[in-house]
């Protein structure tokens, strides 16, 4: 017998019965189905783009002042919404930068909004006192507004103009100066 | 030139494997000789081209070629020749040839080693190894290249160059300078080799040196299982045959996958420092779920085998160990679940998943049609309530629900809660412990019992008298451990079902021996080489079953009896800890190892009633990118004492901060894996002295196999 | 899958990288430099090289800081409460293990909390409030932990269903084959069939085989078996 006759042999049929479909089958198909759809749905959320246009996701934030500040009633103000933590050596090269901006635009519709992501109470509060930080920090509770935002890290920095809507998202702290910002800004405030 | 040649090595092999398939698949259709030895041959083919790609690329990690971005990502000029080569598995390009090369492999060696003995699967089996093959083949070559190489292109005149990594060269692009003398002026400030970013420190360990290529090598494996039941389902050919073919195939695996997490387990333990070995990690856990799958399967085949019953569940088995192999590994790469051991998410999450899909979606379906066709019908439809069929029945079920439940903690509820509830959670060790516990605990009784019960049918009373001696033992055990210091009623619980199984396992290798002496009035130590040799597998699986019995021992000791203390000590300082006394002598800052890291160390005495017996150097490593906490440790039978140095003074070492555990038994983990490792091996290895007859009276004792038909009779 | 594994693997020592699945594993901190992109351009600037080590620099002294003990509250306090919470930067890493800033932070404000007055339950609602449930070992929420934990139980319920319901057929199965083999194989097999197989798992190699019976195959098929174990037998 060489090594292919058996692919003349016809195999031995047994006895066969028309297939169908048993609720077995039904059942394990459909958990795989769904499983699989699930894992999908996970898979494309995890490699969804950032958020860098479209509508800014409301939220609304008690601030360490305690003003309650909501997203949707700044709407006619360019609005700077800074993601940050005291614990983040990159948010401490810019904050003196948005406190600048803030001072420089606060008198012409611009609001900078920080939110501090992750942090201890007590750390964010000594961080803002440090920098002399005037403009509104607010703590993201339950890091919902990061969840809302797909912020990939701290900081990361997003610039909403008057009508709701995301111009730019500025990941890291590398843009995050008087000269870029201001540039936006103005480009902003004239359109 | 070198990237050239590994890309021209990779093409050509995926352009074997793919032929492969067509041919294979075509030769059965068309039953054509010619096209099977054609498909055969570029089958066989796609080993050695693999082994060029990685050898090229390994030539390139030794010989620096920083050019190409894989060798730039994990090497750098100080890295020593030991960590280039094991560089190769080091990051996501390299590990996946390397995931190509054994799986080649492993196809290679199978149609070697079994062409000649299942003729009638080996169209199929070439289909299925090379489909697979063909798509790791093609995510490696395609998408996550090991040989893309760093190019500077000018994108407009008035631009900043840009480097960046292509496979193929750019029109117009130059490659990057090696090496820049400092104070160039010029674009380029520092040369490729001046950049390169050098292995991760954390892989710099034994442990992790080959770990990862056991656990590649236990899930490559699989794939010859997965594909000779595909086969049998695709050909019709549903005998036993493809199980016989695997049996040892699926025993490699399962060692090699044991192997993995053992390794792994030992590298947590000595570099992690958190004081254990097992975190319950997503990526952990992926690599667990095929193993407890495959477990199952070992198991339940032996029925399959012996009895001619659970055909349809044993091929679901070896579908889904192969199946969660794909998930696992797709759910790593793809960064679909965020884990420290992931890699970093790329392109190929998409592909794997329909992979993964597709085979899953493929096997169920064949076995329902088989099944629908009335062709995986049991040959017997017999079992007591009372049988090492029901016992063997449950035994898949405690593995089965197993694997769930850490499939459903590692990623079922955590994607459920974020897809539906839009609440992302951790579920820890908290939830594994309050889940797996229970499971594990009905793995070790029926590990006690199951070996004692009959084929067929056994009263309740012959299965008394069976438990009567090993429970006695136990109970022995049991006081033993009480009077040695366990207290709670639920270690004396797990001390007494592990031991159970463990005296069990002793107990039938002692009662083989004994039956053979007085038959053959042989001696103790020739009795026991002869049933091992006669019965590989049945004693062989008893060692294993001691190994997992000692590695119980351990587990309960290292997680029941754990102690730990966090204490500030000043110079001289001693932390009291479960009858030790660990003092803090000094501190030596900024010692510099050989490739050139920076050692923080803690001079540390362990004393044990005012006696010292013991200086450990617990340290921190600091590398660029990271720090490294390396524990000292004090290992005795009875367990360890380990120390961490997480913080100290920076100036003057006057203070350091010592998280100290002591971990009772727990290098029982470790020689528990030996001898799991030793059983596996004896199980394996090829009975070439047992002559047919003798095989025949080992497999038919317990009165079972007419129920199948010998293939090529 | 393994091999890139290690509990610390992607979470060097700088702290800005959140929980989010979606990011590149390995890039760690914005602004950092350190995250390997394609793009090498950013990287051969020394100036970013120097920052970024700067920077690291700046980061390893914390593993001291924020240790200093309260009389009443020692560090095993706030280990045992660390040990349940999980690293807001680094995944699946517990707070007690964790050597980032961040941690370092946290672990404080147990510490700050415990000096307090709040006791242990407390202080995890606190923090689950704050940051959410994915900093806990099993979520506080009800209806999530809930379907955390009772699910293995549903699945293992259902599993030995399964299996009850395959036994309770086999068992049916057997009463036929039983049945059906009286009538096909001569009756001295017959009287060995399950009874025998009893002794099975001692060294006893001639335990008499069952019976070929299965139902659903043809008849010649069982005749070929029943041959086929006779030769055998004589063999034997």
């Amino acid at each position: 017998m060489t090594d292919i006759d058996f692919l003349q042999d016809a195999a031995p049929q047994p006895e066969r019965r028309r297939p169908r479909i048993t609720l077995g089958t039904v059942v394990l198909l459909a958990g795989i189905a769904l499983v699989a759809l699930v894992v999908a749905m996970q898979l494309a959320r995890q490699t969804r783009g950032p958020l860098e246009s479209g509508t800014a996701p409301d939220f609304s934030v008690t601030t360490f002042d305690g003003q309650p500040m909501t997203l949707s009633d700044l709407r006619g103000q360019v609005v700077v919404v800074n993601f940050w933590a005291s614990w983040c050596e990159p948010c401490k090269e810019e904050a003196p930068h948005l406190e600048a901006i803030w001072q420089t635009y606060r008198e012409r519709g611009v609001v900078v909004l920080g939110i501090a992501w992750s942090d201890v109470e007590a750390d964010t509060r000594a961080f803002i006192a440090d920098f002399n930080l005037t403009y509104p920090n607010a703590p993201d509770i339950g890091t919902r507004i990061g969840d809302d935002y797909l912020i990939r890290a701290v900081p990361e920095t997003y610039i909403i103009d008057r009508e709701g809507q995301v111009v730019e998202r500025l990941i890291g702290n590398t843009r995050v100066n008087v000269t870029y910002l201001s540039g936006v800004i103005d480009r902003l405030l004239a359109g | 030139m070198l990237a050239e040649i590994g890309i021209v090595f990779q093409a050509l092999a995926l352009a074997a494997s793919i032929y492969a398939t067509i041919a294979a698949f075509l030769s059965a259709r068309r039953h054509s000789e010619r096209l099977l030895v054609s498909a055969r041959s570029a089958a066989l083919l796609t080993f050695p081209l693999m082994l060029g790609a990685a050898g090229v690329l390994l030539m390139a990690l030794i010989n620096q070629q920083y050019q190409i971005s894989y060798v730039w990502q994990v090497t750098d000029p100080s890295t020593p020749l030991f960590y280039r080569v094991t560089a190769l598995w080091g990051s996501q390009q390299g590990s996946l040839l390397f995931w190509n090369v054994t799986m080649s492999g492993f196809a290679f060696a199978s149609l070697l080693l079994n062409w000649r003995e299942n003729h009638r699967l080996m169209p199929y089996v070439i289909v299925f190894q090379m489909a697979a093959l063909a798509f790791f083949a093609g995510i490696s070559l395609l998408m996550e290249s090991p040989f893309a190489r760093y190019w500077v292109t000018q994108p407009a005149p008035s631009l900043p160059p840009v480097v960046e990594a292509h496979m193929f060269i750019p029109t117009g692009a130059e490659a990057p300078p090696m090496f820049v003398q400092p104070g160039g002026d010029g674009f380029f400030q520092q040369g490729l080799a001046q950049t390169a970013n050098g292995l991760n420190p954390l892989l710099r360990h034994f442990g992790m040196i080959i770990h990862p290529p056991m656990l590649y090598l236990g899930f490559v494996g699989f794939l010859v299982p997965f594909a000779y039941a595909m086969a049998a389902l695709a050909s019709g050919d549903l005998t036993t045959n493809w199980i016989k073919a695997t049996r040892r195939w699926t025993l490699i695996a399962w060692l090699f996958l044991s192997l993995g997490l053992i390794l792994g387990g030992r590298w947590a333990y000595d570099v992690l420092g958190w004081g254990g070995y097992w975190g319950w990690d997503p990526v952990e856990n992926a690599a667990f779920i095929p193993w407890l799958v495959g477990t199952a399967f070992l198991h339940s085949v032996l029925i399959q085998e012996k009895r001619g019953m659970l055909k349809t569940w044993n091929m679901f088995l070896v579908i889904f160990t192969f199946s969660a192999v794909l998930f696992g590994t797709f759910a790593t790469r793809s960064g679909l679940i965020e884990s420290v051991h992931s890699f970093a998410q790329s392109a190929i999450g998409m592909p794997m998943f329909l992979f993964w899909l597709i085979m899953t979606v493929i096997g169920v379906w064949l076995i329902m049609w088989r099944r629908g066709r009335g062709e995986l019908r049991d040959e017997h439809g017999f079992a007591g309530w009372l049988s090492r069929e029901t016992l063997f029945v449950l035994n898949n079920v405690v593995f089965v629900v197993l694997a769930l439940v850490v499939f459903w903690g590692s990623f079922g509820m955590p994607i459920f809660s974020v897809t539906f509830m839009d609440t992302e959670i951790t579920l820890g060790a908290a939830y594994y412990s309050l889940v797996t516990v229970p499971l594990f605990a009905a793995m070790y009784i029926l590990m006690g019992v199951a070996p004692l019960a009959a084929w067929g049918a056994m009263t309740m009373r012959r299965m008394g008298k069976a438990l009567v001696v090993p429970l006695a033992l136990t109970a022995v055990g049991v006081v033993i451990a009480a009077l040695l210091g366990a207290r709670s009623a639920g270690t004396l619980f797990g001390y007494g079902i592990v031991l159970l199984a463990g005296i069990v396992a002793v107990y039938e290798i002692y009662r083989g021996a004994r039956a053979r002496m007085v038959t053959s009035k042989e001696s103790l130590p020739v009795a026991l080489l002869t049933i091992f040799g006669r019965n590989r597998r049945r004693y062989g699986g008893f060692i294993v079953h001691l190994g997992i019995v000692i590695i119980g021992i351990g587990v309960i000791g290292s997680t029941a009896y754990q102690l730990e203390t966090i204490q500030q000590l000043g110079r001289t300082g001693e932390a009291q800890i479960g009858g030790y006394s660990v003092r803090y002598d000094s501190l030596e800052l900024g010692q510099i190892a050989e490739d050139g890291r920076l050692m923080d160390i803690a001079n540390v005495t362990v004393l044990r009633d005012g006696q010292p017996v013991a200086q450990i150097r617990p340290r921190v490593d600091h590398y660029p990118s990271m720090a490294v906490t390396i524990p000292g440790v004090h290992s005795t039978i009875e367990g360890d004492v380990y120390v961490l140095l997480s913080g100290y003074n920076e100036i003057d070492g006057s203070t350091a901060t010592l998280h100290i555990y002591v971990n009772p038994l727990i290098n029982f983990v470790w020689w528990g894996g030996l001898i799991l490792i030793v059983g596996t091996l004896i199980s394996a290895w090829k009975d070439e002295r047992a002559p047919e007859r003798v095989r025949t009276a080992a497999t038919t004792r317990g009165g079972m196999q007419w129920g199948v038909p010998q293939a090529g009779q | 899958m393994g091999s890139a594994a290690s509990r610390a693997i992607n979470c060097p020592a700088i702290p800005c990288r959140p929980l989010k699945g979606r990011l590149k594993a390995h890039m760690s901190c914005y602004g950092a430099s350190l995250q390997w992109t394609r793009s090498l351009s950013r990287r051969l600037q020394p100036m970013a090289w120097l920052l970024a080590f700067l920077m690291l620099w700046a980061f390893t002294p914390h593993l001291a800081a924020a240790q200093e003990t309260d009389p009443g509250v020692t560090l095993d306090d706030v280990n045992t409460i660390a040990e349940k919470l999980y690293c807001p930067v680094c995944p699946n890493e517990t707070l007690d293990s964790c050597r980032t800033t961040a941690c370092a932070q946290w672990r404080e404000e147990i510490r700050v909390q415990l000096v307090a007055g709040r006791s242990e339950e407390q202080i995890i609602a606190d923090f689950v409030a704050r940051y959410g449930e994915r900093v806990v070992d099993t979520p506080l929420n009800a209806t999530l932990r809930g379907l955390a934990l009772y699910t293995p139980y549903v699945l293992l319920v259902l599993a030995a269903g399964v299996a009850v319901f395959t036994l309770a057929r086999w068992r049916r199965g057997g009463e036929r084959t039983r049945h059906a083999s009286s009538l096909q194989t001569p009756p001295s097999v017959v009287g060995t069939t399950h009874v025998s197989s009893v002794n099975a798992s001692s060294a006893n190699p001639s335990s008499a085989p069952s019976p070929q019976t299965t139902l659903s195959q043809g008849e010649g098929k069982n005749d070929d078996d029943y041959r086929a174990r006779l030769e055998r037998d004589l063999k034997g």
